[in-house]
């Protein structure tokens, strides 16, 4: 049977990678289609699908570099996971947030390091590598169930928000270790500064492309494609700058995190840019980057599984388990012991057991982890060190994703913290039937404007469409009346279309010179403060507080008695 | 006139309460004070412009949530005032209660806590014991 490479360093066989990248594309739409329809994990079915694709004869052969990995691939699925981040949500959380971020990967290497040095007797620079590139959490699978089930939205900014950092802290980890192996001399002082230095000098690159990007073309440049353009050579720009900024001021070895570049300018798109730009942009932004994020994952989880081989797992299976007890362990330690001590220095954002445990649970690992793991060559590792810490890697990537990733929904719902019920389900399909049964009466009505249709048909057509609208908008009346607590969301969505509505009205406004740019300044800088709000209030007021419903029981009155207010308390006690 | 208080401090429940309150209102034929507390634990970090702007933005959705569901309970023209504030619940509460001269504190079950109050009938309890009033669980 032909093996197909996919190689793109090598030109010579351009088209056996284009034939690959086809195959692959098609695996993953219909591994997509399959999944979506049998409501299955998406990123676990392309890993088992991989899998299926690599046991049937070695269909695709994948023969990926670390430069495609971490220059091509890991970008972009960064740069899209940060545009969606609101920045007033992360900031209110980036205390414990961070601090799981820093001290858990920090925790990850070292105790994950020494695990696996004195379990498997691997050179302590590998050893190290590994705890900080298994230390990264994926948290794709699960958005994807959080998204669907409808969990609280700071849950997500918490799981989304650690796994950005995380991934970020653990590539800059990773990438010590490496030069570590490499020959590089190691003193702690010296990690520290290397680190900062690596660390704030991204941070610094992509703040300032992503703040030029934002003011300069997002806010002055009124054309979708070139404003999508633009964030996507921002993406690998900012990449591309920190990582070989000491070429600019004839440095060479002036190395800065191209991961935590990407990170920040990402941030200030998604949190800045994106306010300068029409909702048309916003719109083609949104399309564009999830495109491409779904390529990516798809391509990367499909990797995943192409490159695992059954007996391998086997062979190396007691350094597999060894790796996911590892991983398990130091997780419940970085949740439920730094996540407590977080809510006790900011009790204002304390984060319940119930979120620790689907935080606990939702410690996914995936592209990242295997992305590193891929680039650890043997010329610096050894070949056998470099096949174990691989086969680890697989190891417990597949186990986080398919028993992790496969059961996350159940304890979410186990927890109650899935919001999209049943009711929800109902409401919009009756909002549904309502806009489609409109749309086709306006057609009906302008096929009869037209004189496509006569008269009398259009008329009888309309005015059955008019039955069935009336019919939906009753269904909708009643299903609001049975479930009253469905109004204050519908209520907070209606005022946030409005607002994003008057932006538009707004934009159109200045476009046609009618107010000055002062006057548009503030006027945008007001209605971005409402949206704001709208997020807090959706957050803070709606979710966080008082989650149970109240209870059909019949009120109770507490008179102010002498009683003391023990017992009433007692007394009433619902 | 009568006038009941109605106090929230957040929480998916209160819809069902908000009716609640207007029926109740209603059988006292009474106006109906909404109190809605930012309290400290969850806005207490927010600037004062952003802590303004969450103040309008609540005070503009409860206006249009008690209008509709005056509407849906049959009292379009009962008499309704909502008032956002931000700060402590029970304080708060106290503070109003005693200054609007109103005749009874109405509160939803169950309720976020309040300090070491855990339930409705804590912070009913201790409303009632503060000011004098009959506090309703709803």
């Amino acid at each position: 049977m032909n093996t197909l490479v996919l190689a793109a360093e090598d030109t010579n066989t351009l088209i056996q990678t284009e034939i690959a990248a086809v195959i692959l594309l098609a695996i993953a739409a219909g591994i997509a289609m399959l999944s979506k329809r049998l409501k299955f994990p998406y990123t676990v079915a392309l890993v088992i699908g991989g899998f299926l694709a690599s046991g049937l004869g070695e269909v695709v052969q994948v023969d990926v570099s670390a430069d495609l990995i971490l220059a091509l691939l890991v970008p972009p699925l960064l740069f899209e996971a940060t545009l969606h981040l609101p920045w007033p949500k992360l900031k209110a959380d980036l205390f414990p947030i961070l601090v799981n971020a820093l001290l858990g990967t920090l925790l990850g290497l070292a105790a994950i390091g020494a695990l696996v040095k004195l379990g498997l007797d691997i050179p302590w620079a590998a050893a190290f590598a590994f705890g900080a590139l298994i230390s990264a959490t994926d948290p794709v699978a699960v958005i994807a169930f959080f998204k669907s089930l409808g969990v609280p939205k700071r849950l997500g900014v918490l799981v989304e928000g650690e796994s950005l950092f995380n991934d970020a802290i653990a590539i800059v980890a990773f990438t010590l270790a490496v030069s570590v192996a490499e020959g590089d001399a190691f003193t702690v002082g010296g990690a520290v500064t290397d680190f900062v230095v690596v660390s704030f000098g991204g941070i610094a690159v992509g703040l300032i492309l992503g703040y030029v990007v934002s003011e300069i073309i997002l806010a002055r440049v009124d054309d979708a494609l070139i404003e999508t353009s633009t964030t996507l050579a921002l993406a690998f720009g900012s990449f591309l700058l920190a990582e070989e900024f000491g070429l600019l001021i004839g440095r060479k070895d002036l190395h800065f995190s191209g991961i935590l570049a990407v990170v920040a300018a990402g941030l200030m798109v998604g949190n800045l840019g994106t306010k300068n730009t029409s909702p048309t942009t916003r719109i083609t932004l949104e399309h564009f980057w999830q495109l491409l994020s779904f390529l990516v994952n798809s391509m990367v989880f499909l990797f995943i599984g192409l490159s695992v081989s059954l007996s391998e797992l086997f062979n190396e299976l007691p350094a597999v388990l060894l790796a996911i007890a590892g991983v398990l362990v130091v997780r419940a330690v970085v949740v439920y012991l730094f996540v407590p001590v977080s809510s006790r220095i900011q009790p204002s954002r304390r984060i319940s057991k119930d979120y620790q445990h689907v935080m606990y649970w939702g410690g996914l690992r995936g592209a990242i982890s295997l992305a590193l793991a891929l680039t650890m060559t043997p010329a610096v590792f050894g070949q056998e060190t470099v096949d174990t810490v691989l086969v680890m890697t697989f190891g417990v990537v597949l186990f986080t994703l398919l028993v992790q990733g496969t059961t996350i929904s159940a304890l979410i719902s186990k927890l109650g913290l899935a919001g999209k019920e049943e009711t929800e389900l109902t409401q919009q399909r009756y909002q549904a039937l309502v806009h489609m049964r409109r749309a086709g009466q306006s057609e009906i009505a302008r096929m009869g404007a037209e004189g496509v249709l006569f008269d009398d048909l259009a008329d009888a057509v309309g005015r059955s469409y008019q039955r069935d609208i009336a019919k939906s908008s009753d269904d909708l009346v009643s299903h609001f009346r049975s479930n009253p607590e469905l109004e204050a969301t519908m209520l907070i969505q209606a005022r946030r279309d409005a607002i994003v509505a008057e932006q538009s009205a707004l934009l159109e406004i200045v476009r046609t010179g009618l107010i000055e740019p002062q006057v548009a300044k503030g006027l945008t800088i007001d209605l971005n403060n409402r949206l704001v709000a709208l997020e807090l209030l959706d957050d803070r007021w709606e979710v966080d507080a008082n989650v149970a419903q109240s209870s059909e029981s019949t009120a109770q009155l507490i008179q102010p008695t002498a009683v003391d207010s023990t017992s009433r308390a007692e007394e009433a006690s619902p | 006139m009568t006038e009941v208080l109605y106090l929230s401090w957040g929480g998916s429940g209160r819809t069902k309460t908000i009716r609640r309150a207007l029926e109740r209102a209603g059988e006292l034929d009474a106006a109906l004070v909404y109190l809605a507390v930012l309290d400290s634990d969850h806005f207490g970090d927010l600037n004062t412009t952003m802590s303004s702007v969450v103040e309008q933005e609540l005070h503009w959705l409860l206006e249009a949530q008690l209008d509709l569901t005056k509407d849906q309970v049959g009292q379009p023209e009962r008499q309704t005032r909502v008032i956002v504030r931000k700060g402590n619940v029970l304080d708060l509460a106290v503070e109003t209660a005693k200054g609007a001269g109103v005749d009874e504190i109405l509160i939803g079950s169950p309720v976020p806590t309040i300090g070491s109050l855990e339930t409705a009938a804590q912070v009913a309890a201790e409303l009632s014991s503060q000011t004098d009033l009959p506090t309703m669980i709803l």
